[in-house]
């Protein structure tokens, strides 16, 4: 091999090493992203899997209130002031106690007004989607 | 060696170094438009993984008034999203944005749609007796689709 093919060679040699050295960093961002995603996208699926709410009663407490017990059927914590009241499929603003943390296998009482001597059609859902729904007899 | 053979071989020379180069720059070109398009599609990818939404609508109860829906769209993943870009198809059909409204329930912003938030949208349009779907598409292609009553 003559010298110049050596010299050209030993330049194409060093441009990959270099070119090599600036995109491996962005490459690794990528996966990483990608993996980073991964995880939340399972963490997502989890907490959907392991959320389940039960509707166990809807109660008139007079003065055109409903008190609603939820109970937390799955094994994730959830809580209970994100969660939403459709009221004949009308978003509801409630009150709940307890406001903080809902823990597997207690109860939450949510109260929403309504007109309590009409059939209601009550939907509960958790921040994961997952739902429950029950007729209100009144 | 003569002059006329230097001469010969310094050109060679220059000539093996400028093509040497050219190919160098060639590969660098190359690899760094694949590069970069790699991370702009892994940013896409890792977007649409973190995207997840909801209806969370009664099927058999869309508040309705006149000829206005109103259906509630739930942030069930942990990206940020714009509700600017959300497109909805109401049997398949585009609803023009003219006669769409969104608002976030609760929410200080009407653009910024956070994981958690509930979407409002409220569509006039006349959608006929009996069964239809309804499909809400984020900014990055992930839908939910609902079938519903009315």
């Amino acid at each position: 091999m003559g010298f110049a093919a050596s010299v050209a060679t030993i330049i194409i040699f060093i441009a990959i090493i270099i070119i090599s050295t600036i995109t491996y960093p962005t490459l690794v961002k990528s996966f990483k992203n990608v993996a980073d995603a991964k995880d939340d996208k399972h963490d997502i699926q989890m907490d959907q899997v392991n959320t389940e709410i039960d509707i166990t009663d809807i109660r008139d407490i007079g003065g055109n209130l409903l008190q609603i017990t939820v109970s937390n059927e799955g094994t994730t914590m959830l809580h209970a002031s994100d969660a939403s009241v459709l009221v004949d499929g009308t978003y509801t603003n409630y009150s709940v106690s307890p406001s903080g943390f809902w823990s597997p296998q207690t109860d939450a009482l949510f109260t929403v007004s309504a007109t309590t001597t009409q059939d209601h059609v009550i939907k509960i859902i958790t921040t994961r989607g997952k739902s429950d729904m029950e007729l209100y007899v009144s | 060696m003569g002059a006329g053979t230097s001469s010969t071989h310094l050109i060679f020379f220059i000539v093996a170094m400028v093509i040497a180069a050219g190919v160098a720059g060639v590969i660098y070109t190359n690899v760094n438009a694949i590069s970069n398009a790699s991370y702009t599609s892994a940013s896409t990818l890792a977007q649409q993984l973190k995207t997840d939404i909801t209806i969370i609508n009664d099927p058999d109860n869309i508040p309705w008034s006149g000829t206005e829906y109103t259906f509630y769209v739930l942030n069930t993943g942990k990206s940020t999203l714009t509700t600017e870009y959300v497109s909805v198809l109401i049997n398949g059909e585009y609803i023009p944005e003219a006669v769409i409204q969104k608002s976030i329930i609760n929410g200080g912003s009407t653009t910024t749609w956070r994981p958690e938030d509930i979407l409002e949208i409220e569509i006039t349009y006349n959608i006929p007796n009996g069964d239809n779907y309804i499909k809400v598409i984020t900014e990055n292609g992930v839908y939910d689709s609902f079938e519903f009553t009315r």
